[in-house]
This record gives structure tokens, sequence and C-alpha cells, in this order.
């Protein structure tokens, strides 16, 4: 089943998948971001390469030009629902508290979750856990009172030889967007289904399972008909000047969040560098300027 | 921060002229941090490449030119040829912290010496926008590039020299660090990508495999066409440097460590490494820090350069060269003459090249000062707009023509690969592999079989072959079974590694292995160990295992430990069914066992044991094994048979040891009745009787209380075996332990005895012991105890506090109170209500006097002038001053501090001075120290060496290593720096400025240069004890000699420039008696770990005065001596006549000519 994972079992599957989750759609409010909203994103590599190519937030920024909405990017490439990636000079159950403090400092209206896809590697016996900790994450930001979304870890495609068919885990990854899926449902929380997108049949990666920004763009088209986002009168040039902004600014957070040289700055040899550790709140402004701007320029 | 301390009395008045102006000095210096930054600023040298270029001082025969400079390039990283022969380097102006607002917009450039004269005329930015890219590796269409978190690939289509196309190939590279992150590719024979990263580093990598994560140091290995990424090895603090020689074996060098040249097995781990319990070395120990490397060959270069080695001492300006020779399965580098060393402070070699002329290309990052952890970030010294390509070539050798690599046809290009320069076969490689398999394949087959049998070279074309078809993955069975067959066992070494490579593909591969196991070389065995642990399957395991008949080396035997480690998910369940027992073989069972450390396999050896099956030579080993591993009730088993009349008492006692270890590091200890210990209590035997005294500690066996507390107080018995008891008498803790250690602390006349039952009492009734403590420092005058003392009391969970408080109101005398202030301020912690305790009750106050910068640099100024090295390395030899307790200076001293063997090169003096007074203020990468409480109540400071998946190991202020079990650490927090302060308030100014001067030296080139030749650092003298005096008197020299026991050796260090001076060999002086003439003398030894046997050269030099023994037996003395030594350590001792000799004695190692032995001088501390 695995091997044989054709065109038309494939089919099959997003059609189960797309029964399921207009389910949980429904069951949820309809999808909105509202004036005043601060949106902070977690996850993994999908995530945190969203950060650098900005499609996805940039659909969600233009949809609603007349509100004022901020986002906060801290995916972490490999990371999981047990803060796997965020532990670095302790363990990862540190960086996890670490993550929590760092959610509650933004303020979020709105936490996005982006898990699942690096979990489904520890396969049937992984899901209990998986969702077991999911829900911990959920619980433990919950005193937050933001608005929950979900992601769907996106399907991996099948690329070209010798890289070996990623495609072969989406039967796995349909379980694990399965429990995201219920997980929001009961949650009464928005699921931004990127497992059952609608994606055009051209393939949108190199590896199988990482997208370029010819595959974000495509990600965050596809989204914008899945949540139905109305297009708000902007050129695609002026939406281009927008996203560069958004690159720009989330690259500057980045400095702000994960900054450089943090064995120094603020780690355990900040005995030596810790003056310079004012720089890294020195970002925020620059931040702050150039969201001044994308709100002028999503004006239409 | 505590200042430093002195008498309130003397403040003014009571110190000579000397000693008051250093205090004015040093009380300045303590405010002096900001300033810091802009000092020595007009030492900046003219940034002209030719002023550079005018003061280096090359090796015989070799000339430099100046290839390219700033400002067609800066800071470069990395630089790596392309097969067009073009050079492209990551520079880097960002580096070291992007600030806010800034623009990263570092850059890939490639240099291009179009018209070949040596001189590059063309420079292309082929990617700009960048943040401090750290490596750059030409392939696949374009380059790879270190970019901060990612991997990226940048690719130019439209022709016009500038990437176009960019793609993040993987991502989740750590920057915790930025002069640790991802860096020094290299493409390996087998045509993956090698990657470096750093000890700071944690990387987390999303693969279609599964996230591969890395926390800490390591080499990755990356297939781009699969994405196959696994971790080559693992450890080191800054790997900077990783070649391959000819033959496709690994080398790295690291810069931050003090190994020099390691040989790098694949899947080993290396110092600093994380959740590994053994590691490998490197194979010069004592060296300074290294970075870049390269393998050169090729008819550029004389026949003696061919695969020597090439890497930089960027502290100390030099570029070095490194013969490497065959020892066993691994390898020996030795030194040789610099190839380039200059006095000029910004000349920084960080990589080398070999380019398609021949040349030797060196990029030079160009920098006054190094790194972030001693210079602010914002440091107005560094310069981020400078850089040189250096070009080296010998004189009066013509160089290469530079091969055509590119549009070049298949079979022209595979007749690359027998190319001299290993330039034009590995980019031939490439060239070939960007080709594709379908042009090549077909090529490739026809050029295998066309190769001449009868070419000397054949064999190592053959293997070029081989690893063509593995860079394109083409199987090819039937030629690496040849390969496997070669007559040089480099080749045969080489194939074994490809095996794994293919094993769906190879049906043979498992019978192919089991030849190598059994191959008379000992690298091909090596690598046919580590090649099994890739088969999950019981055969491979039983295979590698056979390697455990014979006595293996270090590498192949931390090879077969690893393997065992990683096949142990198979073999392990099937032994403990009983469906596998390695073929009866009870010595490679065992070997297996003892490295899965898995008590499950206890009762396979125990059955194995009772039937008689246990060779008697492995019968210790085996019961060791058991203890170590078992339960308790299998541990009741090794202890009755440890106490049986039969045993020979040196099994008893290592019995016992491991018995007592297994309560103390896994909470196990033997069930049933112990008081059969009773015997072993009362034994004949120290170490028996000392091994059963710690067991009924551990076990508080209460049943033996009076035999331990009658061995504590019998002044017959020796201090360490008295110390054991009480020790022991302490664990039982109840109130007639109080009672006896109360009475031993007040009553016995030995202060090394009354202070350790007094210590030991701080962690039963801490109240009682300080209140004591205070009584018994009035009257001590052991410094040693004294700080003993103090440290038990840091050790106890509360103990300084209480200490603190009982010395409220309270006298101790000065020079107590001096040392207790050392020891505290030297333990890593911060006591402030202690030490300032002890400062009141000391009469001792802390000065903290404000000086201008103007007096700062007054001192940095006459230590610049007047500081006199020669002076200041005797100062430094001090024993008072203790320096060496903790610093090795080439690998003879202590390992708590950094080696000090190029810090002159690196450190600004007033770093040094800062240093020396305020050791906190800038700690070493790698010597901070941590703070660890355990479950007992215990507080444990020291260095972290390194941690595994069950321990913390920690190197203590004593130089010992600690154990920690993890599951006993309640807190782990970092600490500061274990050097006391107030270790110089005994100098003068002067002494002082000598000091400093002394140190500043070190390192640079002149008479304090890190020595190249192999000579003794460390030594051991014999200490003129009352018992050694009565033996020398009554038996010969020789006798003494050669039986060593009950004599006392303590080390001796050779002075910088490689010899001992002879006032630090004690004497024994003996007066004429017995018709024996009156005497003066000493005795110096030195050990030579020999690892591949044949005769060893000894250059002695002056042998006036001497007489040598080797291994206690007598051996004249000559100028120069050829010995045949076998594998294994020796000892040479020298009696030194100090009536007659008056130079310095120093021995050094040479090579014989065709002797193919190795051997190094043991070092150490």
């Amino acid at each position: 089943m695995i091997r044989g994972f054709d065109r038309s079992f494939s089919f099959l599957t997003f059609a189960v998948v797309v029964a399921l989750s207009s389910t949980s759609l429904i069951a949820a409010e309809p999808f909105q971001l509202k004036d005043q909203d601060r949106v902070v994103f977690l996850g993994a590599t999908f995530v945190e390469r969203e950060g650098q190519f900005g499609y996805l937030e940039t659909a969600l920024t233009t949809a609603w030009p007349d509100r004022q909405i901020t986002f906060r990017n801290l995916g972490w490439s490999g990371d999981t629902v047990w803060a796997d990636s965020r532990g670095i000079f302790d363990p990862p159950h540190v960086g996890y508290q670490r993550m929590l403090e760092l959610v509650k400092e933004l303020k979020p209206t709105v936490i996005v979750f982006g898990y699942g896809q690096n979990e489904s590697y520890a396969g049937d016996a992984g899901l209990e856990s998986f969702v077991r900790q999911f829900e911990k994450l959920c619980d433990d930001l919950k005193p937050m009172n933001a608005r929950f979304v979900f992601l769907t870890p996106t399907r991996l495609e099948r690329p070209v030889p010798p890289l070996p068919d990623a495609s072969r885990q989406n039967s796995m990854l349909a379980k694990y967007a399965e429990a995201v899926r219920q997980l929001a449902s009961h949650r009464d929380a928005p699921v931004i289904d990127l497992f059952a997108l609608d994606l055009p049949s051209a393939k949108l990666t190199e590896n199988g399972m990482h997208f370029g920004p010819d595959g974000y763009a495509a990600i965050a088209q596809a989204v914008r008909k899945q949540l139905k986002l109305e297009p708000r009168g902007l050129t695609s040039v002026q939406e281009e000047q927008i996203r560069q902004q958004i690159v720009e600014k989330n690259m500057l957070f980045f400095h702000r969040w994960r900054p450089q040289n943090i064995t120094y700055l603020t780690g355990f040899r900040k005995h030596e560098q810790g003056n310079n550790a004012v720089e890294i709140a020195q970002f925020d402004p620059l931040v702050e300027q150039i969201e001044v701007k994308v709100n002028e320029l999503k004006k239409p | 921060m505590p200042g430093l301390f002195f008498k309130r009395s003397s403040l003014v008045s009571g110190f000579d002229m000397n000693r008051a102006g250093l205090l004015f000095a040093l009380g300045f210096l303590l405010l002096a941090q900001n300033v810091y930054a802009q000092r020595e600023l007009k030492d900046i040298p003219i940034p002209h490449p030719e002023e550079e270029r005018k003061t280096f001082v090359l090796a015989d025969g070799f000339e430099v030119n100046l290839f390219a400079a700033d400002p067609k390039l800066h800071k470069p990283i990395q630089i790596n040829f392309d097969p067009q022969g073009r050079l492209w380097v990551a520079a880097s102006e960002v580096y070291p912290q992007i600030a806010p607002g800034q623009k990263a917009n570092d850059k890939i450039l490639v240099l291009e010496d179009v018209d070949g004269d040596g001189v590059a005329d063309k420079t292309t930015v082929f990617a700009d926008g960048l943040l401090i890219p750290t490596a750059v590796e030409p392939g696949d269409g374009g380059a790879y590039v270190a970019n901060s978190t990612e991997l990226v690939h940048f690719q130019d289509t439209d022709g016009d020299g500038k990437a176009d196309r960019s793609r993040i190939v993987l991502s989740g590279f750590g920057t915790e660090d930025t002069h640790h992150i991802l860096h020094t590719f290299r493409w390996g024979m087998d045509g993956m990508l090698y990657m470096n990263q750093s000890i700071y580093i944690h990387s987390h990598i999303e693969t279609p495999y599964g996230v591969k994560r890395l926390n800490a140091g390591g080499i990755w290995q990356f297939r781009p066409e699969t994405m196959q990424l696994n971790v080559f090895a693992r450890g080191w603090v800054n790997t900077w440097g990783h070649a391959f020689d000819r033959w496709g074996q690994s080398f790295a060098t690291d810069g931050a460590g003090g190994e020099g040249i390691n040989y790098v097995v694949p899947g080993a781990s290396y110092p600093a490494v994380y959740g590994v319990p053994r590691i490998l070395h490197g194979l010069n120990p004592g060296s300074p820090k290294y970075c870049g490397l390269e393998v050169v060959d090729g008819r550029h270069l004389p026949d003696d350069w061919q695969g020597n080695l090439i890497t930089h001492d960027f502290r100390g300006h030099r570029v070095c060269r490194f013969v490497v020779s065959d020892d066993g399965s691994g390898f020996a580098a030795r030194q040789q003459a610099d190839l380039i060393s200059t006095p000029h402070v910004a000349f920084r070699p960080i990589d080398v090249k070999q380019g398609p002329d021949g040349a030797i290309y060196i990029a030079d990052w160009y920098n006054p000062i190094i790194q972030h952890g001693e210079v602010d970030f914002r440091d107005p010294r560094r310069d981020h707009t400078h850089g040189r390509i250096w070009r080296i070539t010998a004189k009066g050798r013509k160089t290469v023509p530079r091969p055509k690599l590119v549009g070049t046809d298949p079979a022209t290009l595979l007749d690359s690969l027998k190319s001299p320069e290993s330039y034009e076969r590995q980019h031939a490689k490439r060239a070939l592999k960007e080709l594709g398999t379908d042009k090549v394949g077909p090529a490739l087959d026809k050029w295998v079989a066309s190769l001449d049998a009868k070419d000397p070279q054949f064999e190592h074309h053959r293997l070029e072959g081989l690893w063509m078809y593995q860079s394109l993955d083409i199987p090819n069975p039937a030629l690496l079974e040849a390969v496997l067959k070669s007559k040089t066992p480099q080749a045969r070494a080489a194939g074994v590694r490809v095996v794994p490579h293919w094993k769906e593909q190879l049906p043979a591969a498992l019978t192919w292995l089991e030849a190598a196991i059994a191959d008379e070389h000992p690298r091909v065995q090596s690598e046919a160990i580590r090649a099994l642990s890739e088969f999950q399957d019981l055969r491979a395991a039983a295979l590698a295992l056979r390697a455990a008949d014979r006595p293996l080396d270090q590498y192949a035997d931390y090879a077969l430990w690893q393997t065992s480690r990683e096949l142990a998910p198979v073999w392990l369940p099937a032994l403990v069914d009983h469906k596998f027992d390695f073929d009866g073989n009870v010595g490679r069972l065992l070997f297996a066992v003892k490295a899965a450390e898995s008590g499950a396999a206890v009762p396979v050896l125990l059955s194995k044991f009772k039937e008689g099956k246990v060779p008697a030579a492995l019968q210790e080993q085996l019961l060791e094994t058991v203890a170590a591993l078992g339960n308790a009730d299998q541990l009741k088993l090794v202890f009755d048979l440890a106490l049986a009349p039969d045993t020979q008492l040196e099994s008893t006692a290592t019995l016992l040891r491991t018995l007592g270890n297994a309560k103390r590091s896994r909470n196990v200890q033997p069930s049933g009745d112990l008081a059969g210990i009773a015997g072993a209590l009362k034994s004949d035997s120290a170490a028996v009787r000392f091994a059963a005294v710690d067991c009924v500690g551990a076990w508080k066996l209460e049943s033996q209380r009076g035999l331990i507390s009658a061995i504590a107080q019998d002044n017959q018995l020796t201090p360490a075996t008295r110390s054991a008891a009480m020790a022991a008498v302490a664990q039982l803790g109840t109130s007639a332990s109080h009672e006896l250690l109360g009475k031993i602390a007040t009553s016995d006349p030995n202060e090394v005895i009354s202070g350790t039952a007094l210590g030991l009492l701080v962690a039963l009734d801490p109240g009682r012991a300080a209140k004591m403590s205070i009584e018994w420092f009035s009257k001590s005058k052991d410094a040693a105890v004294q700080a003993h003392l103090i440290t038990a009391f840091l050790q106890h969970k509360g103990g300084p506090d209480i200490l603190a408080g009982a010395l409220a109101e309270q006298q101790v005398p000065e020079d107590v109170a001096k040392i207790a202030l050392r020891t505290v301020t030297g333990s890593g912690r911060q006591e402030a209500k202690l030490i300032d305790a002890l400062s009141k009750a000391g009469g001792i106050v802390s000065m903290a006097k404000v000086l201008s910068p103007e007096e700062m640099a007054t001192l940095v100024t006459a230590i610049k002038e007047q500081g006199q090295p020669v002076r200041g390395e005797q100062i430094f030899r001090r024993a008072e001053l203790n320096c060496l307790k903790c610093h090795a200076i080439g690998g003879a001293g202590g390992k708590v501090g950094p080696d000090l063997v190029s810090i002159g090169s690196s450190a600004q003096v007033d770093y040094l001075v800062d240093s020396i007074l305020q050791p906190n203020k800038a700690v070493k990468e790698g010597y901070h120290s941590v703070v660890v409480q355990t479950d007992d109540g215990k507080v444990i400071t020291g260095i972290k060496l390194r941690q595994t998946d069950s321990d913390l190991l920690l190197r203590d202020v004593e130089d010992r290593e600690l154990t920690i079990p993890l599951n006993k650490i309640e807190e782990q927090v970092a600490g500061s720096s274990l050097m006391p302060v107030g270790l110089v308030d005994k100098l003068t100014r002067s002494e002082l400025i000598d000091l400093v001067r002394f140190l500043s030296e070190l390192g640079k080139p002149g008479p304090y240069a890190a020595v190249t030749a192999r000579v003794v650092r460390r030594w051991e003298t014999l200490q003129p004890t009352n018992e050694t005096y009565t033996r020398m008197y009554r038996t010969s020299d020789t006798q003494v000699i050669g039986d060593d026991r009950g004599l006392s050796w303590v080390p001796a260090y050779s002075a910088v420039a490689g010899a001992i001076p002879l006032q630090d060999v004690l004497d024994f002086t003996m007066k004429e008696r017995l018709g024996e003439a009156a005497r003066k003398v000493g005795f110096l030894r030195c050990r030579i770990n020999v690892t591949t046997a044949g005769a060893v050269g000894l250059a002695i030099g002056d042998a006036q005065g001497l007489q040598l023994w080797i291994d206690g037996k007598p051996v004249d003395v000559r100028e120069k001596l050829d010995l045949p030594l076998p594998i294994g350590e020796h000892i040479v001792t020298f009696s030194v006549n100090l009536l007659t000799r008056k130079a310095p004695v120093r021995l050094e190692l040479y090579d014989v000519a065709g002797s193919p032995a190795q051997a190094q001088f043991v070092s150490g501390k």
C-alpha cells in the first residue's frame, strides 16, 4: 500500500480528508483575524521558512486591509510539540518553558500551531503521545486567552530519484493531520488544512518535503481559497511590495528573538558580552517601523 | 566581585615601595573594564600587504607572493577551488554580530587568475546579501554556502558569474556563537559533502529520513542528491580543519583544542563531545590551536613534502607543517619547521588549499585581535575590511600546468584521476560527477578495464575508479572485490569503507568483511570493525568481535568498543536468550558486554563461569565486569569469590574496589551477610585493607565499626589508609562516628589526620565542625590541609554560611585567612558572606582603589619596556605560585586552566594582567566551572569535561576527573573561574611585570615560541624521603631504581626551551660513608609510550654527570642512543650528578633511519 501510492489512491485519501476537514471547519466559527490582533506562529521548518518567504503572512495581512494585525513567527527547524529544537544548551523541556515565556511576552491574541510532520516519523506508536503533548502545549498556552488556529502538516511529494520518495510518509501524515483536526475540533478552533489543500499538480518542492518561494505562493493561493479570503483589490505588484516588507520584518524579528551569539549575549558567557545584549531590543523599533509601512501599503 | 585581600594594618606602611606600587596598580586594574577596548590601538599595524609580506620568515626554499588582497576581498573565512581553477571565498564584514539597522550583505567572491601569473586579476561577487557565510564549496552547477542557520545552494543560470537562483538545502543549524556556525566544507572521495560545526552549536535538520540532530561539535556527512545526512564524527571545540589523505583517511584540526592533528575514525568521538562516554584524542597533545588543514602533494613540491599536512597556528601567526606516518591502525604526526612565521600581529592564517598550479594558498583573515570571548563585539580594533590570499611556491621548481577539467570529455577527465596532484584528481572527480552517470558510466567502465596492472600506482588508480563509482552511486561489486584484494593495505582499508555504502547490493559483503577482520594490517581490520556496525545483523556482530582475539591499539580498540555498542540491539537480546554467544569465545563476549555496559548479560557471564568455561587469565576480568554491571545477588557471588582463600590478593583488592564503586555509582550492593569483610580488614595487604575499608563505608556495615575505628586511630598506618577508615566511619553516620571523629580532630598530633577528621565532621555536624575548625586553624601550619578543610565546607550544602556564622567575632591567623580566601575565590562559587567573614577574622581588607586608564597604560608600557621574560619564567615556575598545578605549557602541567603554550600570541598584555588579577573577568572557552548539587547534600565544582547519557564528567580544582551520575544531580548552575584571586599578591611590582612579560612572549616567534622538537616536557623527580635515603645508603642506585616500590616521585617540568633546570631536580646530599665518596645527586625520570615497535632514537646531547636506566636496567649514556623498544610504556631514568653537571637536562626523540618505531613522551601533570 505504501509503495503503491498511485494517483487513484491519493485521490481517494484526498476525498476522505476533505470530507473530514470540512466537518471540523463547519464546527468552528469562520476563520478571521480581527483588528489589533497579534498573531504568533509556532512550528517547525514549514513555519520557519514561511517567515523567510512570507506568502501566507501576506495573504492574511491583505485579507483585512482595514485592520491592524501584527505577526510574529517563532518557527524553528526540526521542532516538535516537545520543543525538541529549542533546548539549546538545556534539555528540550527547558526550551519548551522558554518558548512559553516568549509567547507570553509577545501578548498574542491568536496562536497558530504548525506541528505534526516531524512527529509523524514516530509512526503509529507515536501518535498518542503526540496528541497528549500537543494538548499539553495548548493547555499551557491557554492562560494567554488567545484564539488558537491549527495548521495540519503539508502533504509530501514524490521527488525526482535518487531522492527518496518522501510521499511514502503521507499515509502516516494523514493520521497525524487527522489528529490535529480532531484536536482543533474539540477546542472549537479553526484549521488551516494544509494537508487537504487543492494545490497545482506540478511539483512544488525539490526534495519532496520543503517548499521554495513558488511553493509558498501556491500554498498561500490555495489557503485563500480554502478560507474564502476575498482578494482586496491590490495589484500583484502591491502585494509583492508588501511581501518584501514582511520578509524584511521577519528577518529583523528573527534577530530579535533568536539572535546569533546568544551564548555571549544572554547565555552562560554573558559576563563577557552581556553589555551588547542591549542591542537585541533595538530591533523592536525597526520591526515596528516596517509594520507601519505595511499598514500603509495594504490600504487598497 | 571580591577584590584583593591585604592585611589592614599593612595597607600603607607594611610593604616596601615596590609592593606598594604594585598594590596601587592592582587596585586600578579592578575598575579598568570599559576602557579596555580602547587600549593598544596604537599597536595596529599599517595594513599595506607589502608591509605584512616583508615580515614573513619562510621555510628554506620557499617564497610567497600576494595572490589577492583588500579591497578586492575582505575577511576571507573559507577558501575552496573549483574545477576551473578559480578560488571561491566566503567573506564576512558583519562578523561577529549584526548590529540593529545594519544590512547583512556578506559575500561569496570568486577570484580568478586569468593569465596564470599567480596573481588574481578578476574578482566576481557571486552572491551577496548573506549573513556571516562561514563556508563555500563549489559544486552541482553552483556553490554550497553556509549561511548561518542554513546550507544554501546558489546557481548562476545565465552565465554572468552572479548567482540568480538560490535554494535552501538544509536548515536548522545553530548560531549560538558565530565563530562556531556551520563551516569547513569539503568534498569527500565518496562524493559526499563534509561539513563541520563547533561545540556551542545545536542543530536540528529535517530530512526525508526524519530529523537529524547534533548538539555540540562534529563533522556532518551529506549526500545532496539523496539528502542522506549523517554524523561522521563527533566532538572537538572548533574543528576548523578537515582534510583527506590520498587514501581517503580523514584528519582534523581544532581551533580551540590542544591536541594538534586528529586522526578521524569514522563515527568516533573526540574531546568536548556530548553524550558519549569514551573519546579518542589528537596525535599531538600540548599543541597550540590549529585552524585549517590541507594535505599537499604533487610535482611542484619537493619529495619530502609529499602528503604533508599544512595547518595554521593562527594565534602565533604561523603556517605549520606536519609529516604523517603509519602507527598501527592510526597515524603519528610530527611537526616540522614552520612554512611561514612572522611577528606581524595581524597575520591570521585560517584556511589553506593547494591550487591548480601546485602552489599553496593561504587565507589570511588579517586581524590584530581574534575571537569574541576576549574582546567586545564592538571593539574598534576588530578589523572588518581587510583580508589577503597568499600564494607560496617552492623556489626554483616549476609550477604545475593548470589542468583543463571543464568542457573536457569523460575519457580525458578520467585520466586525470591518475594525476600526481590531488587537486587534479579531486576536481576531475567533481567534473565527472557533474557530467552525470549517463555520460560517465560507460567511459568509466572502459577506463577501469584498461588500467595497467604493472603501473606502480595501479592500485591507487583502481581505487580512484572505485571512488568514482561511489560518487556516481553505481554499485560495482567486482571492482570493489578487486580493491579489497589489493596488495597495498591503504587501498584495502579504503575499499572496506565503501562496502556498507552498497550493502543492499552486495550479497557477499559480510564474507568480504570476514576477510578484512582477519587482515594482517591493523587499519584494514579497524575499518572492517567500523564497517560491520552498518550491518544490523548477528553475523556482523560475531565477525566484528573476532578482532578482540588480537591485541588492539587505541584506535582499533575504540572502533570495536563503538561497534559493539552500536550492534548491541542485535546481539544482546540473542545473547540473553542463549541463541548467540560469540562462538563461545569468552574474550569476545567480555569485550562486547563491557562495551555495551549491559546488566542483562551478567547471567550469561556467570553461567560461563560456573560451567568452568572461562580461561584463568580472564576470570578476574569477568568477575570485575559482573561487579560493575550485576544486581545485588550477582554482586554477592563476586563478594564471596573475592574473599575465597585461594583468590590472589591483587584480585581481591580489584574486586572489592569494583564492588565499592557499584554502590556509589549505581547504588547496588551485595545481598546477604557481608560480615566476611572482616578478614579483608585484617589483611596484610595494604591494597586489600584499603578496598575493604572503602566497602565498609559504602555499605554502612555497622558490624565492622570496631575494626575500622581501630584502623582510623592506628598511627602506625599511612595517612591514606587512616583517612579512608575515617571516611568509612563518617559514612556509618551515628553519634558514635561524631564522637570518634571529634576525638581524632582534637587529639591527633598529625595535622593531616586531624584536619581530615574535621573535614569529615563537616558533613555530619557542620555547626560543631565550624567551631572546632576555628580553633584548629589557630594552631595549624599545613596550607594544603587548611585548604582541604575549607573545601569541605564549600562542598557541604549550606556549609559556607555556617562557617561564616561561626567566624563572627572570631579571629584566624592572617596566613590561614589568605589560604582560605584563595580556596573560596578559586572554587568557582560566589560566597560573599564567607569571604567577608574570613576577611574580618583574618584582619584583611579588600582594596578597591580607582585607577585611571592612564595608569593602567603605564603598567602595560612597563611590561613591554622593562619586563624580563627570563626572570618571568623563573617566577612562573616558583612552587609557591602554583601556576603549573593548573596550567600546562605545551601539554606539561595541570589541565584545570588553559594550556598557555601560545597565550602571548593571542592575548593582549592588558588581558593577561586582567586574567591574573581578576580571573573572572574573561574566562576561556571550555574553562567555565559548573556548580553541581547532589541529592546527598554535596556541592561539587569543576570544569565540565563532557556529559554522557548517565554521567557528568568534571575536572575539579585538584585536576581530578570526577564522574557524577546524572540521577544524583539535583541542580547544576554555572560557576565562575577556578583561578583564585590574590595568587600574585606576594609579588613585587617588578616581579609582576616580569611574569606578564614572560606570558606575553609565549607562542610568539623567538625563544618562547611553541617548540616543535619532541622533547620531554614533563619529568618526575625523586623525593628525598627518609626511607629513600636509607635505601640509597644500603643498596645501589640500580637496585633503588629497579624496585620502584615505596619511592615517591613528584612532577617537574622542562622550561619552555625544552630542558629542565637543575634547581628543579630534588637532591640527595650523601655524606662520605663506607668508602663511598660524598655526593649530591638527583633523579629524573620520564615515560615513553611506544605504539609501533622498533628502534627509538634518544638524543641526550651533553651527557656530563648523567647515568641512565631504561625500564630499571642500566644503559650506557651517549649523546645519541638507538634503542629497540617493544610496544608499551617505558621508563627512562637519569641520575644527575649535581656536583659536576651544570647544564640543564634535555632529552629528545628522533627518528632512526629505517625504523618503523612510533613513540611519544608521556606528558600531562
